[in-house]
């Protein structure tokens, strides 16, 4: 088992979400070595990050919530930086 | 120099060996590429590696023979091919780094580590988080509170005399151009002004625990206790922007990865208390819970996420069942001091959507409201001079009130600003000041000049800064407003109170409480609405419209109607 398949394996064990400097910690890697590795499972499709969401393909809502003040998604004052996520792909495969 | 050669294994290195042999084979390809290497690029898929191969005779064949050990390697391995291969070449590089360097995981655990060790912790987390947000909202309505008494005070008080002195300059004092302005606009926008203070406070807490990385350890407990009772953690994400706007939040259920999970993120959204639903729990609590104030409003936040929790959980597993969620890993930001610039810009952008917000649809709401206050329906009033009991919109409300009866606050002026409401909430304090204020601007001193107005503006704002200064020690419990903590309530607020008593049969608490409860959970403004028919369709729509207004309802019943029962109000 490589260490990307322990990434998966210690993924699923947590059945929730884990703090990636957990997971680097319980791998015994750095938070760097944990972003490349999670970047190269995003690449092969085990991971689904949530930047990949179309954020940028929402309208306006200005155009919707007509009369307010409100500028649409990208622009809003009200949306918070939240932390990235990365989710396990279900019924991507890995060995165990 | 000596070279690395990674082992990948028994079955990759011999699929290796197949490939090196048949590019040995053929010169045109040898004598171009490393063997090895060109192997190894082939099982791994390497598009530009394949797209040079195919204009080449011996390459078509080297990628078919590729295609057929790629497909035996995936049934030996069972995953996919290039994974493996990733995940040697990282473990490889894990050997060599953790030869030549020393120190285990606990010497590297960062300040931020340890930190996240308790304020994440799995039993300490969610009291944590509700410790914060408690802090939040004392801080709101105590500090803020000095500030939103100067600005009620400068708009009932000077603004309205310098208005009603511009007013009577032009010669249109005492016409119905005079009620516009001081009983429809000054009254209605400057009511909803009131409480720009209480909202930059909650602003300015907000950014500075978003700027220090407070808020994506609040997402990563709060994604554990949706998971908790069967709700994707990550619908969470929206339900925190809904903390400031439904809208934008509605929107950002975008982020999630089935249609199920977005309609269902999309109807629990609205009920994450808004910042304009803000000002109306800290006016009713000012009039009817001074001493809990704070209380009220964080019971408010809690009672919204406990509904949308209870609700995600009923539709979870009825109408919207939905698969098995993922596991995540979440990134922590490092914790950091944040900047005064940072979290000034934050607050400045927010409130300014706000004010903007103020000066466009709500302006134009509080105008209509006037107008329909305006017009006479019975009496013997004329435009613009006419009892308000007696008034269009006291009509229109008055055959709707009946519906509130049970909840505790069916009259007309209650049920009116509730119908504004739904244009946006901000309009509910607006209806208010108008229908319960009329009395208000009335002063013991009707012709103040405008200088004095001014220096009344400017000396109240330095009582306002000493009253807040006093509030940051009594939140602890060290008092040193003394006898000057209990202000007199203003006129609109002892309209209010009147109001609700008269209407609960002399529960005007428990009736203030349900009608919280009620702005709290029916639909948070037209706007959202619109956000969620683009998002989930009309039907889904209608559902979160009825569907809120009637849970709304029920809740608000429930409180009073329980609260009489036992003997409470």
């Amino acid at each position: 088992m490589t260490i990307l398949d322990t990434v998966l394996v210690e993924l699923r064990k947590a059945k929730g979400p884990i703090r990636s400097n957990e997971l680097a910690s319980k791998l015994g890697v750095s938070e760097p070595a944990l972003e490349g590795m999670i970047s190269v499972l995003v690449g092969k499709g085990k991971l689904a990050g949530s930047e990949s969401a179309p954020i940028e393909d929402v309208v306006a809502c200005s155009g919707i919530a007509c009369g307010t003040s409100c500028v649409g998604l990208e622009k809003c004052p009200f949306i918070a930086n939240v932390p990235e996520s990365y989710a396990l792909v279900i019924g991507s495969t890995s060995s165990p | 120099m000596s070279t690395l050669r990674i082992d990948y294994g028994t079955a990759i290195e011999e699929s290796i060996d197949r490939l090196a042999e048949q590019i040995e084979a053929a010169p045109e390809i040898a004598d171009h590429y490393p063997t090895r290497w060109l192997a190894i690029a082939l099982i791994d898929g390497d598009p530009g590696v394949d797209d040079q191969l195919r204009t080449l005779e011996d390459g078509v064949v080297l990628v078919e023979l590729r295609d057929r050990v790629v497909d035996e390697l995936r049934v030996t391995l069972g995953e996919s091919v290039d994974t493996a291969i990733a995940g040697k070449r990282f473990d490889t590089v894990h050997g060599i780094a953790s030869a030549v360097t020393e120190g285990s995981n606990d010497l590297r655990m960062t300040r931020t580590d340890r930190i996240d060790s308790i304020v994440t912790n799995r039993y300490l987390g969610i009291p944590i988080f509700l410790a914060a947000m408690w802090v939040v909202f004392k801080i709101t309505t105590d500090i803020a509170g000095a500030f939103l008494d100067w600005v009620d005070r400068a708009i009932a008080g000077p603004i309205s005399s310098i208005v009603t002195g511009l007013v009577a300059a032009v010669g249109l004092g005492g016409t119905w151009v005079e009620s516009l302005l001081v009983g429809g606009v000054v009254a209605g926008v400057g009511a909803i002004l009131v409480f720009v203070p209480v909202l930059i406070s909650l602003f300015l807490a907000l950014a500075f625990l978003e700027d220090t990385g407070y808020m994506a350890r609040a997402a990563f407990v709060m994604d554990r206790l949706m998971r908790g009772v069967g709700l994707q953690g990550k619908s969470f994400l929206p339900m925190l922007v809904g903390f400031g706007c439904t809208v934008p939040a509605v929107y950002a259920t975008r982020t999630l990865d089935n249609e199920r999970d977005r309609i269902l993120t999309s109807l629990l959204t609205p009920f994450m208390s808004c910042s304009a639903r803000l000002p109306v729990y800290v006016l009713m609590s000012a009039v009817f819970f001074p001493a809990h104030a704070g209380l009220i409003v964080f019971a408010m936040y809690l009672l919204g996420i406990a509904v949308a929790l209870v609700l995600g959980l009923i539709l979870r597993h009825t109408v919207l069942p939905v698969n098995e969620y993922a596991p995540t890993i979440m990134e922590m930001p490092p914790y950091r001091m944040p900047t005064v610039r940072s979290i000034w810009f934050h607050t400045w952008v927010r409130t300014k959507a706000f004010l903007e917000e103020a000066g466009t649809i709500i302006f134009v709401t509080m105008l209509v409201v006037w107008l329909l206050m305006a017009i006479p329906v019975s009496g013997a009033g004329t435009f613009a001079d006419t009892d308000v009991d007696e008034s269009a919109f006291a009509a229109v409300a008055g055959a709707v009130s009946p519906v509130f009866e049970p909840a505790g606050f069916g009259s007309w002026e209650a049920t009116g600003a509730l119908m504004s409401g739904f244009v946006a909430k901000e309009v509910v304090i607006g209806t208010m000041a108008q229908v319960y204020g009329v009395e208000e601007t009335e002063r013991s001193d009707p012709d103040p000049s405008i200088v004095d107005s001014l220096v009344e503006l400017v000396g109240g704002l330095g009582d306002a800064v000493v009253g807040a200064a006093k509030a940051i020690p009594a939140m602890i419990g060290i008092d040193l407003a003394g006898e000057d903590a209990e202000d007199e309530p203003s006129a609109l607020m002892a309209s209010i109170k009147s109001g609700f008593d008269e209407s609960s049969g002399g529960r005007g608490g428990l009736a203030a409480l349900a009608f919280m409860v009620f702005v709290l959970l029916y639909t948070p403004c037209m706007a959202a609405v619109g956000a969620i028919r683009h998002e989930i369709g009309t039907r889904w729509m209608w559902v979160s419209v009825v569907g809120q207004t009637l849970i709304a309802w029920l809740l608000a019943v429930s409180i009073f109607q329980g609260g009489t029962m036992l003997g409470l109000g």
